[in-house]
């Protein structure tokens, strides 16, 4: 690793070409990162509100206090905190499931596991679109779900009126689902590869020990995916929490506020009321967040030992 | 306690034969070691016994149980892997007591069993450590310790010593040798390393492109290899191997002649040997059983041998190696390198000529086509 030192500048010139080399990057960097994170943090302590050009003028934490005391904030906190644990815990057991498939060994396992990337491969937006297509009035799982709710009613002698997208509980879970769907292969992919590095002796010498194919999963596999499932937790967790593509193109934060997650909050305190004071201060609350659990996740990576340093 | 017979076992890997008919018994208590190169089968042949893979045709017997369709768990072995595979989560302590918790042995018999295993094994001060906090020595202790605590009856050793250094595999070793004698337990044990096999064994059996080469105890492998693959394989250095042919003189009395080399062969060895093919032979001779000009005149020409000059034997030193207790000296005997183990205070350099005996009575002669040994066993 380079270390720069204050001496750099003053030494030979040999020692600059690093620099110079690294410049590009740098200057592109602090362009396009460092300074839009300036300057929204700036924009965060500001009245900034484009209805009222005339009307910009810096207020502190002003912007904060209104977010915490509006209740919009705490339901769009509630819906992505739902949305974020669903789409982890889902996307680990869904994931790991099939990558433990995928490591068996079957005929054909190679065009199984290149399909698996597909969903992976598709624009967020598109993904939305896609799934407007099958939940939609005319879409085929709208009608499956529509069917299988007649048929419950039926049997049971119920009456549960099935109203699609219309209903909050439906979109917000479709949604849920629709991230779910989209958001697999990538932990699969983590997992497989953690799978991949388990010795095999490590299950021929539990084996040989008694242990059953449960024993072996929960002793043997688990303990060695730790690892990744932190790994993959954080990511969704990060995911989750900015889910905002596939919001926009599916529900559009309706009906009502049942899918207004804090992503979507913050897209409409910007472009819908104008308010980038606001929109910004939203921002950065998500950021704190998202980073709370971040921290948590990897101080637990690495209590367990498990990063090497 | 118990006695493995393999019946006609073979394994197929798609095309590859890796284990080609093998029928062995093994008694009960023995140290067998199952000696061969990479590849020569012997590793799947113990992965059979265990249960870890499944035979394509054969069959495995404990006693007189046929286990060949039980699985791993319900076999009563244990076994040691050449990587150890200790779970790395888990302490010493739960590692070794893996077993037990596994067929619902109770939490206090567990640590009373735990406990005397690692006894045995000198590992009860690093009971809480993981295994990464722990040496290669003490990982195979703790592998060995885990193979022990169920007192099982077959005890398989996958080349268990081949990841540890010369010098802790000498002291391992020895520790193999005391745990065989204190359990009353049958040691399978995969090598491919031939002095550990004849250290270790009680009977040695020798395997190449996944069939029995020779099954015998060590000294009988060593003095009677049954052809020149077993031959090369024991022995370090390997044996030397030189090309000749049978002839007999009008007086009835025989030796092997070959390039820059004569060498009387002694009538017991005559009367002990099946009938040549044709005439081309293999002249096996270790190191230990040339001697070297006037300096090991102990090595007096075999009477039996007749009137032929055992001395024949023209060499040319190529390469001189000390090795502290003895001298290695690689002479050229007629366009063929030949080890000869001398003693070290011998100056004899690279260059110099000199004349050699090969110990008729200690010499070896193989077919020359197939490699089997010409020698039926006394």
């Amino acid at each position: 690793m380079t270390v720069l030192r204050p001496s750099l500048f003053m030494s030979r010139t040999r020692d600059l070409l690093p620099l110079l080399l690294n410049l590009p990057a740098v200057i592109l960097l602090l362009a396009f990162i460092a300074y839009p994170i300036g300057i929204s943090f700036w924009m965060s302590l500001h009245r900034y509100n484009l209805r009222r050009p005339d009307q910009v003028y810096f207020h502190g934490l002003e912007n904060y206090a209104t977010i915490l005391a509006s209740s919009e904030f705490w339901n769009a906190l509630w819906i992505s905190l739902y949305f974020t644990f669903m789409a982890v815990l889902l996307v680990i057991v869904i994931a790991m499931a099939i990558a433990l498939l995928l490591h068996e060994s079957f005929r054909g396992r190679g065009v199984v596991r290149a399909l698996l990337l597909i969903p992976w491969a598709i624009p967020g937006v598109v993904n939305g679109l896609m799934w407007v297509g099958l939940l939609g009035d005319y879409g085929a799982f709208n009608a499956m779900l529509e069917d299988t709710v007649a048929a419950v009613n039926y049997l049971f002698g119920i009456n549960i009126v099935y109203t699609g997208m219309a209903s909050p509980f439906v979109a917000l879970n479709a949604a849920i689902g629709a991230h779910v769907w989209r958001s697999v292969p990538f932990a699969c992919i983590i997992f497989l590869a953690a799978i991949q590095a388990i010795p095999t002796e490590q299950y021929r010498a539990a084996r040989v020990d008694g242990a059953t194919s449960w024993n072996r999963f929960r002793f043997i596999t688990l303990p060695w995916l730790y690892h990744a499932v932190l790994v993959v937790a954080i990511f969704e967790t990060m995911n989750g929490f900015r889910a905002f593509d596939l919001i926009y193109a599916l529900t559009g934060g309706g009906p009502g506020d049942a899918t207004h997650v804090i992503a979507w909050q913050t897209y409409k305190e910007a472009f819908a009321r104008l308010d980038f004071g606001g929109a910004n201060a939203y921002s950065y609350l998500i950021t704190l967040i998202t980073m709370t659990l971040a921290i948590i996740y990897i101080r637990l990576l690495y209590r367990r030992g498990l990063v090497q340093g | 306690m118990a006695r493995v017979r393999l019946k006609n076992l073979t394994k197929h890997f798609g095309d590859v034969v890796a284990v080609d008919n093998v029928t062995l018994d093994i008694a009960d208590r023995e140290f067998l070691t199952l000696l061969g190169p990479s590849g020569c089968g012997k590793t799947t042949l113990l992965n059979m016994i265990a249960g870890l893979e499944s035979p394509t045709a054969g069959e495995v017997w404990f006693d007189d149980r046929n286990v060949t369709a039980v699985p791993p768990e319900r076999r009563d072995i244990a076994m040691v892997f050449q990587t150890y595979a200790l779970y790395p989560h888990m302490s010493v302590f739960d590692n070794v007591a893996f077993g037990l918790k596994m067929r619902g042995v109770p939490a206090e018999d567990r640590k009373r069993l735990v406990l005397a295993a690692s006894k045995t094994m000198e590992i009860e001060h690093l009971l809480d450590r993981k295994p990464r906090a722990l040496s290669g020595g003490q990982r195979q202790r703790v592998a060995l310790a885990r193979a022990i605590v169920r007192d099982p009856g077959v005890f398989l050793l996958d080349e268990p010593l081949s990841n540890l250094d010369a010098q802790l595999r000498v002291v391992m070793r020895t520790e193999l040798k005391r745990l065989h004698g204190e359990l009353e337990m049958t040691f399978v044990y995969v090598t491919h390393d031939q002095a550990e096999s004849l250290i270790l064994a009680d009977r040695i059996v020798v395997m190449q492109d996944g069939q029995i080469q020779q099954i015998g105890t060590p000294e009988s492998i060593y003095d009677c290899p049954a052809n020149t693959f077993v031959a090369g394989f024991v022995g370090s250095p390997p044996i030397n191997l030189l090309r000749g042919t049978l002839e007999q003189s009008a007086e009835g009395a025989w030796r092997v002649v070959g390039e820059g080399y004569a060498c009387g062969v002694p009538v017991s060895m005559i009367e002990r040997m099946k009938p040549p093919e044709g005439r081309e032979v293999f002249l096996g001779v270790r190191a230990e059983d040339i001697g070297i000009g006037e300096a090991t005149s102990s090595i007096e020409p075999d009477a039996a041998a007749g009137n032929f000059d055992p001395t024949g034997v023209r060499a040319k030193v190529v390469v001189r190696e000390p090795m502290g207790s003895d001298l290695y000296l690689t002479v050229d005997v007629g366009g063929t390198n030949v080890k000869v183990r001398t003693r070290p205070e011998n100056l004899l350099d690279r260059g110099d000529n000199v004349g050699l005996y090969f110990d008729p009575g200690k010499i070896h002669l193989f077919n020359g086509e197939s490699g089997e040994s010409l020698i039926s066993e006394s």
